[in-house]
């Protein structure tokens, strides 16, 4: 009896053990359509905040959810099918630059307002956002 | 710096615009894949920076580890937090230069020479690249392999038999020249 109550808690054990493995590696990716964004801000005022401090900056806004507004300056259909676009800062070269979710948005067009969220990734001349959706 | 750097290379002087010779991406696609019997594991970037200067053949990439995904988060997870150390590296480099390219239309097989910086440690690389000119754009493909330890990348023998000794890095480049 005492063996058999032995046996069936190692089995539970090890179900229970291979379930969470499972759920674990299976997981999903994060969603930003389902987060709510750390912070709301234009595109101009999270390049300037980078460019100010990038440690700082990216101690606030890293790897968290950001929601972005700003003006198209480049939109583009990559090769694999991603669509990004990159918010104007008035600089004459980098932005925010954001890739969206897949099947990303179509008929993005430079010029035109936008307000997004993803993930902020972080700052490589441009500062990058991943996994986005449009918010507006 | 890095950022102060890669500007002055794309600037021509005193103007802020390109200089002809120069040409750029900011959507670089970037792939890595391990291959075992166990799993194939795959990570795409399709935000690195390039900057090619046909004049001189000096090349510069840069990219945020962060900015790779993969197919499961758990390995998007693993790849950040305990091999590349996203937090303490977040970026990945290359500044070398291009041999034998002239600037004619048509493909051209070169060698790309120069330091490879991943996970903070550099290395001297020398890899095949094909690189196309197609009117005012350059196409460039460069596939080579990576072994992690070699940047000081550890992996844990519990995983050893699911990771690749070496990374295949295969990188796709639509290179623009901006015109004044």
């Amino acid at each position: 009896m005492k063996i058999k109550i032995i046996l069936a808690v190692i089995a539970i054990l090890v179900i229970a053990g291979g379930t969470i493995a499972y759920l674990q590696y299976n997981k999903p990716h994060r969603d930003a359509a389902d987060e709510k964004p750390a912070a709301e801000l234009t595109a101009y005022q999270l390049f300037a905040s980078f460019s100010n401090n990038e440690a700082e900056t990216m101690a606030l806004y890293g790897n968290k959810i950001v929601q972005v507004s700003g003006i198209i300056m480049e939109a583009s259909t990559l090769p694999d099918g991603s669509v990004q676009v990159v918010l104007d800062v008035n600089d004459p070269i980098f932005g925010v630059k954001a890739t969206f979710q897949t099947p990303g948005p179509e008929n993005l067009v430079a010029g035109t307002d936008i307000t997004i969220k993803g993930i902020c990734s972080g700052f490589n001349s441009d500062v990058e956002l991943t996994g986005c959706v449009i918010v507006q | 710096m890095k950022r102060i750097s890669l500007i002055i290379t794309l600037l021509s002087i005193g103007t802020l615009t390109f200089a002809q010779g120069k040409f750029f991406t900011r959507s670089g696609n970037v792939k890595f894949f391990s291959s075992t019997p166990m799993e194939n594991i795959e990570g795409k970037n399709n935000g690195a920076i390039c900057v090619f200067d046909t004049e001189t053949g000096a090349v510069e990439m840069s990219m945020l580890n962060t900015s790779f995904e993969f197919e499961k988060a758990l390995m998007q997870e693993h790849f950040n937090e305990n091999y590349m150390e996203s937090a303490k590296f977040p970026k990945s480099t290359f500044k070398g230069s291009v041999k034998n390219f002239q600037m004619k239309k048509g493909k051209h097989e070169v060698e790309i020479s120069g330091d490879l910086t991943i996970h903070g440690v550099t290395k001297k690389v020398t890899v095949p690249a094909t690189l196309e000119v197609i009117g005012d754009a350059i196409a460039a493909t460069c596939v080579f392999k990576v072994k992690p330890e070699d940047h000081g990348i550890k992996i844990p023998g519990m995983v050893r038999d699911n990771i690749a000794e070496f990374m295949d890095i295969t990188i796709n480049l639509d290179l623009q020249a901006h015109k004044k």
